[in-house]
């Protein structure tokens, strides 16, 4: 058992200064920053007692006796983390532990795909992706479940900023993909046995409500829950774009704001969306093109929260953020999440 | 000193029954094929005859036969609790009781109609009895009755009931049963649901299917079901027969009686004996507790249907979310079932009987507080019915009222500590069925 370990070295630096990422290393620096990630990388490999492989110095050998692979540059950049985690692969890893942000998930992601799970160990600015452990104690918790055997895989989403809208001064959140990574099974009983696997309750999740989308105009969030709905129809959805299907034909695909409030122009038009696991957020993350303008459009109740109960059981609160707080407000209270053919569960949305 | 518990004699158990379809009357239930009203004969591939007149009698009292009692015997009478630990934690200046019936040895009410259904099956020559078992209370309660009647038992174990409650499937082994998970391959219809739904997690419809099918096909087998059926119960209202002895001993009358409602069995067993006093004006409150997730009285409709998923059974008007409804795995495995009583139903609809939807959480918590305040572990079926018991005795704090508020305590939750496991640590979720949608989605059905 292998355990490819990497760390971003500068991850963290622009948080306390102000920016909004730490790709701005100098004007980070000049600002007094200091980065995050050193200290959280000690402490992880501090308690840790496995078979590492890693690259030189502040990439991963300052903090931990392991095979050297890779050898890290005066200057690191974004393109190290992805060759690093390419070497890895090769070399057999059976985990990627990182220490970063969601730039740090993006790139090892890049590497990797779903070859082999990831996890994160928080020390980024930012931190939308599912993929990350809550805190060092508990990475190592499921790091040592994982090498024992005892981990499952989970789909987690892999989320940063939508650059192209950064760059137009509009901060955006965008789904990347999908990553795995390993969870540790909960008490005497995992979900899986409980419920079946995740799967079966997305099958049972998309049947059920392809029904309910035969008829009228539906706004299709991104995400693999919300896919599985337009597979079961029989219609090509993007995966992490919003779409937009009517009378059971799609006729927008990945669709920005101005298209959707242009496809649901006087109509009765419903929107169906998957909260990120474990993050909670129904809107905001992912599918900022639903904008508060559309959801005004279309009414707080014409929303479908769709998840399966494997993701919500991980998620304990559901959050929304549109950018208008006095619209975020009106979602605050319970909310009827369909979670299988027939089925939901209830889930308190929080403000 | 206020009394902890109300005993009875061995010799006052009551030595009748009490048929409520003396006193009201139900449309009867139809041939599935013919739609006609049933005739006795159309039930006897799968009932023996005696069984088949009590569920069709209109006989007020059917005597209880001697070999049956000598079996009850071994745990009943069954005590009356007064919940004073319960009543203190609460503050409420009503009085709470509660009809304990854990006490039989597979733990709950189920072997009041499973030694009675066992004596007559083996005393018509029956040799095999095939029955379905959800959370497996009934299941256990079949094995324990077939072992002291000499019948051999298969049961067909809802599939994510067996794995998530290997202790009950060990406890049927023990006392000499077949347990199979279903939906298996033993039969047609298992096979068939098993090659649409690979990882089903099963469910009392289709293990119903599967346990009268195993009957129909094989020599000297019959059936038989746990709840929902007329006989099963008029074999349950021994409970509420000795809970007026009880009462009458104190004194008292009870003002509300709360239970949990799966098919209906413990509840109606419960109420029926103080039916006829509220037809007759008294004034006293039924409350049927079910799970927000399988919310058969509160959002069903009242209409025929059939009592299992391969539409064999007869067609019973009663309360239903449709028989293809497949409620989602919750901890009270017992409690889903798409249908209810008919005997039951019927109360429902003339209003005689409220009911009341809970869920997942609050009735843990309700079950919590139980067994910190009055010792018992309860199942998670039963805690539904404590839940609103625990409702109106806040109730009764707000309006000042000095209400007696019984609840039947159905069984214990030995076998279910894995589920107050997931509640104590925050993991259980809150099930709902999505009632809207769900007419919705039946109206953009194809029609066939
Ligand atoms: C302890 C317990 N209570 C209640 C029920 C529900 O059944 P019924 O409504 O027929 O009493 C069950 C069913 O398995 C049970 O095990």
């Amino acid at each position: 058992m292998h355990i490819g370990f990497v760390v971003n070295p500068i991850a963290g630096i622009g948080g306390k200064v102000g920016l909004k990422g730490s790709d701005d290393v100098e004007e980070a620096l000049k600002r007094g920053g200091t980065p995050v990630a050193p200290a959280k990388a000690a402490e992880f490999c501090k308690f840790l007692d496995a078979n590492v492989i890693t690259c030189s110095s502040t990439m991963g050998a300052d903090y931990i006796d392991g095979k050297i692979i890779y050898k890290t540059p005066k200057k690191t950049s974004a393109d190290d983390t992805i060759k690093a985690c390419r070497k890895f692969l090769k070399h057999g890893a059976d985990l990627i532990v990182f220490v970063g942000g969601d730039g740090t998930a993006r790139d090892v992601y890049n590497a990797v795909s779903k070859k082999v799970p990831i996890l994160g160990i928080p020390a980024g600015v930012k931190m939308y992706s599912g993929v990350f452990a809550i805190n060092v104690n508990k990475a190592l918790e499921i790091v040592n479940a994982f090498m024992e055997g005892k981990a499952e895989r989970v789909e987690r989403e892999i989320m940063d900023i939508d650059e192209v809208a950064f760059r137009q001064d509009t901060l955006k959140i965008k789904l990347f993909g999908y990553a795995l990574c390993p969870a540790i099974k909960n008490f005497l009983q995992n979900g899986k046995r409980i419920f079946g696997g995740e799967n079966e309750a997305k099958r049972g999740i998309a049947k059920f409500m392809a029904l309910i989308c035969k008829e009228g105009t539906y706004v299709l969030g991104p995400g693999s829950t919300v896919k599985a709905i337009a597979d079961e129809m029989g219609i090509e959805k993007t995966l992490l774009g919003v779409d937009i299907v009517e009378n059971g034909k799609i006729i927008a695909r990945d669709a920005n704001e101005e298209e959707i409030l242009k496809a649901i122009e006087g109509k009765r038009a419903r929107i169906i969306v998957s909260p990120i696991g474990g993050e909670g957020f129904i809107f905001g993350r992912g599918n900022q093109q639903i904008s508060s303008r559309v959801i005004e459009k279309v009414g707080i109740k014409n929303i479908i929260v769709v998840a399966t109960p494997q993701k919500l059981m991980q998620t304990p609160f559901l959050y929304v953020d549109t950018g208008d707080r006095s619209l975020d407000k009106k979602f605050a209270g319970w909310i009827s999440v369909i979670a299988g053919s027939g089925i939901a569960i209830r889930k308190r949305i929080v403000i | 000193m206020e009394e902890r518990k109300i005993l009875l004699e061995e010799e006052d158990m009551p030595d009748k029954w009490y048929n409520i379809q003396a006193d009201i009357e139900i449309p009867p239930p139809l041939h599935p094929a013919t739609l006609e009203p049933l005739k006795p004969e159309d039930m006897e591939p799968i009932f023996p005859k005696a069984l088949i007149k009590q569920e069709m009698s209109k006989d007020r009292w059917i005597r209880i036969p001697e070999e049956v009692k000598e079996i009850y015997r071994i745990w009943r009478p069954t005590p009356l609790y007064r919940a004073i630990g319960l009543e203190k934690f609460l503050k409420t200046p009503a009085k709470i009781f509660y009809k304990w019936e854990g006490v039989s040895p597979p733990g709950s009410h189920k072997p009041n109609t499973s030694v009675a259904q066992a004596y007559y099956n083996a005393k018509e020559g029956v040799e095999r009895l095939t029955t379905e078992t959800g959370a497996g209370q009934w299941g256990s309660a079949l094995a324990f009755a077939c072992r002291f009647f000499g019948l051999k038992c298969t049961v067909y174990m809802v599939k994510c009931s067996y794995e998530q409650k290997p202790y009950r499937r060990i406890l049927m082994q023990t006392w000499g049963a077949e347990v199979i998970p279903s939906p298996s391959d033993k039969t047609e219809f298992g096979r068939k649901v098993r090659q649409e739904m690979p990882s089903t997690a099963g469910s009392l419809g289709i293990a119903i299917s599967e346990a009268i099918e195993d009957a129909i096909k094989h020599e000297n087998t019959k059936y038989s079901l746990g709840s929902v059926l007329n006989h099963v119960v008029l074999h349950q209202t021994i409970i509420g027969l000795e809970m007026k002895k009880q009462f009458d001993m104190l004194d008292l009358k009870p003002d509300v009686i709360c239970g949990c409602v799966g098919g209906g069995s413990n509840f109606s067993g419960g109420i029926f004996p103080f039916v006829p006093d509220k037809m007759k004006g008294e004034e006293i409150k039924f409350i049927a507790a079910e799970p927000m997730a399988c919310p058969t009285l509160t959002k069903g409709i009242y209409a025929y249907d059939f009592g299992d998923t391969a539409q064999q059974t007869p067609l019973l008007k009663m309360h239903t979310l449709g028989h293809d409804f497949i409620p989602p795995a919750i901890h009270a495995g017992g409690l889903r079932y798409h249908g209810d009583a008919p005997l039951l139903c019927k109360l429902v609809d003339e209003g005689i009987v409220e009911a009341r939807a809970y869920y997942q959480n609050e009735v843990f918590e309700a079950a919590k507080i139980f067994a910190q305040t009055e010792g018992f572990v309860v199942a998670p079926e039963t805690a539904h019915g404590l839940k609103a018991a625990i409702d109106e005795a806040i109730r009764c704090r707000k309006k000042k009222e000095e209400k007696v508020i019984c609840f039947v305590n159905s069984g214990h939750g030995h076998f279910d500590l894995a589920a107050y496991d997931l509640y104590n640590n925050g993991m259980l979720q809150d099930y709902e069925y999505p009632e809207e949608l769900i007419r919705e989605a039946i109206q953009r059905l194809p029609c066939i």
